[in-house]
């Protein structure tokens, strides 16, 4: 029997190769080559994600040590969450969906950047990919598109640094990741926790968790029906100032104005003076720049 | 002629090209890490634990485990079971300070309870690298400093132990093949180990089955107190496992689940005494000093003692420490983690943290192994 008999169609032979049949297969050939080109020349302005960078004095923090306060200080844990993300040019407003992965969910994201030890940072793990890597899932620096995304032609960029209402303060049982982190989860009815900056120096801690207050509920395990009273997410909108390929946290900027003691923390307690100069910065302090 | 059979040779290869351009388009189906047979006889909505590929969970594998965790068979000098030391009425824990081995050798650090460990992205007190029950079974088993079970040196004695037929038929049903392995015996051993779920505590009804009247009320008050910025609880004891470090089919995300709590501070510059210093020893990092997994709650009424080391004996004696903010002059450990600050507490305060601790008992759960029988089949 010959193989091309087992085929649902045949490969070869007197329908699709006639005897003009040569000349067909080389056009289709041709052509296909030349639509794959067109189409992959289209896309070079376009980009697949965004990376997101930490800076501290103007200069990307590489590990997880800084100098602020007349402290060296120690990164133990930054994440935040980012969500409606809008594109601006001209005329159009651009609403590029994110695609789903371990780190984004619902056109929320999950930034956690990666901020090893200084001494044992490992230069050779490959930055991104594979979403089921190890390395993956320990931390994430990038906005992931579900389609390509034209930056060139973008003149701003705005989004929310929050987590919306409507996915805030649902069951972690039953919310996808990253929703369903603990670690950035205070409760069914105050939601979850929009920023976590926790921080340490030799002599001292300072922490700055970001999310609702006000919220009302007839228990922690409840859900509020209603918006919280402050619902503190913070909206960013942000010029182009370079390709538009990255978009830059300024930790420096962030805590401006604060005396990192460790009595200044901000957990949205009741009276903590420092929780209203850090919603001043995240709102006058250019903390984000889409570069 | 020969240019004709260029030709056809040609389309040949182009045909089979572009054939195979479209096969390899399409993805590969992504692995399978759950399984299907096995019946977790979870609540609704509670995902599954992730379960390793080679060691895929199923009823006989269990069964067998089962009969092996309360076999004292498993000791090189048939004296000591895994639930010796992990027993069902204490949550798989045991009201000992710390483990004793089957050489009567006392090992430095209290029994974990093991429920829900299959959940827990990392296991043991301190152990950044340790993921998998296959792997921390290994411990027990064959460590020999200290001694827990002491097979090292007595492998084929043991062994022969499980070679009868009321073993063969359990090791048939479990693995089609009726020979006992030490592989065979760990595999048993962490699916059974895996089952041990707990999810039936008042608190589960109150939060997660919607009934308002689960719990009571003193209960309902210690719970608004544990998940306040004010008491911090559930910054190190979140999640649903309360350990913050839990992993199930839809979270994969790699958690660091290791905190210093300010138990010890024995040179002002946070260290813990040099016999058990925590993550440190295996991660060797400076600021791994003095850090512990956080560990469930679940069922901690009946866990005690409690810490890495047993020192604290009730829940008193915990929420005393951590109102304190640390243990005498350890309060200034400046390794200590952000979240044991301190604070100021009520009695009042404290018997309703209590009465919320007692609302995470399952007594379904714990009820249901304690009679279970300790003779080998």
């Amino acid at each position: 029997m010959k193989l091309d008999n087992t085929l649902p169609f045949r490969l070869f032979g007197s329908n699709f190769f006639s005897s003009k049949g040569e000349i067909n297969a080389f056009t289709f050939l041709l052509l296909s080559f030349l639509i794959m080109f067109i189409s992959s020349c289209s896309r070079l302005n376009n980009v697949e994600s965004m990376k997101v960078e930490i800076w501290h004095n103007g200069s990307p923090i590489n590990c997880n040590s800084l100098i602020s306060h007349q402290q060296v200080w120690s990164i133990q844990q930054l994440a935040f969450f980012i969500s409606d993300v809008k594109l601006y040019d001209d005329t159009t407003v651009y609403d590029p969906q994110l695609s789903s992965t371990p780190w984004q969910t619902d056109n929320v994201v999950l930034i956690q950047p990666d901020l090893n030890d200084c001494a044992t940072k490992d230069d050779n793990i490959p930055e991104q990919n594979d979403p089921t890597a190890s390395e993956t899932l320990k931390s994430n620096h990038y906005l992931q598109f579900l389609l390509p995304v034209d930056v060139a032609a973008s003149e701003q960029l705005s989004f929310t640094l929050a987590v919306p209402f409507e996915f805030n303060h649902q069951n972690p049982l039953l919310q996808p990741s990253p929703l369903n982190l603990p670690t950035m989860f205070w409760s069914w009815r105050s939601g979850h926790k929009f920023l976590r900056l926790d921080m340490q120096a030799p002599d001292k801690k300072w922490v700055f968790h970001l999310g609702s207050v006000g919220c009302t509920a007839v228990s922690t395990m409840r859900a509020p029906q209603s918006e919280c009273v402050q619902p503190n997410r913070v909206d960013f909108y942000l010029d182009k100032k370079h390709n538009g390929t990255t978009l830059v946290m300024h930790l420096d900027r962030l805590i401006t104005n604060i005396s990192m003691q460790n009595d200044d923390s901000c957990l949205f307690h009741l009276s903590q003076e420092s929780c209203t100069i850090l919603m001043s910065n995240l709102k006058t302090q250019d903390v984000f720049e889409w570069h | 002629m020969a240019l004709n059979l260029f030709r056809t040779k040609f389309l040949h290869a182009a045909s089979y090209l572009i054939l195979s351009c479209f096969l390899f388009a399409c993805k590969p189906p992504p692995l399978n890490q759950k399984n299907y047979e096995y019946d977790w006889t979870l609540p609704k909505g509670f995902p599954s634990p992730i379960v390793p590929i080679d060691n895929p969970m199923s009823a006989a594998k269990v069964a067998l485990g089962k009969v092996l965790f309360f076999d004292v068979d498993l000791s090189f000098n048939q004296s000591t079971s895994c639930a010796s030391c992990h027993q069902p009425e204490f949550a798989f824990s045991e009201p000992q300070k710390t483990a004793v081995g089957s050489t009567g050798q006392r090992h430095r650090r209290n029994t974990q309870s093991l429920v829900n460990v299959a959940y827990n992205s990392n296991l043991t007190w301190a152990h950044s690298g340790l993921e998998r029950l296959e792997q921390q079974i290994l411990i027990p088993m064959f460590s020999e400093n200290p001694v827990e079970l002491g097979i090292t040196g007595h492998e084929s004695e043991v062994l022969q132990r499980f070679k009868n037929q009321s073993y063969s038929k359990l090791f048939e049903h479990a693995f089609d093949d009726n020979s006992a392995s030490f592989d065979r015996i760990v595999k048993a051993l962490a699916s059974y180990v895996r089952s041990l779920t707990s999810f039936a505590s008042p608190f589960d009804e109150y939060a997660y089955q919607n009934n308002d009247d689960a719990m009571s009320d003193d209960a309902k008050r210690g719970m608004e107190l544990f998940f306040s910025e004010k008491f911090e609880c559930f910054h190190c004891h979140g999640g649903f496992n309360f350990s913050q470090s839990s992993q199930h089919e839809n979270q994969r995300l790699d958690l660091r689940p290791f905190h210093n709590t300010g138990l010890y501070n024995i040179d002002n510059r946070g260290a813990y005494p040099v016999y058990d210093q925590g993550l440190i020893e295996v991660s060797l990092k400076s600021q791994d000093m003095g850090k512990f997994r956080t560990p469930t709650l679940r069922n901690v009424q009946v866990s005690a003692p409690y810490m890495h080391d047993g020192s604290l004996a009730t829940l008193n004696d915990v929420i005393e420490f951590y109102a304190a903010g640390g243990r005498g002059h350890d309060k200034s450990n400046p390794l200590k983690s952000s979240f044991v600050a301190g604070f100021d507490l009520k009695l009042q305060q404290k018997q309703d943290i209590i009465a919320f601790l007692h609302s995470l008992t399952d007594r379904q759960f714990l009820n249901s192994n304690v009679n279970y029988p300790h003779p080998s089949p």
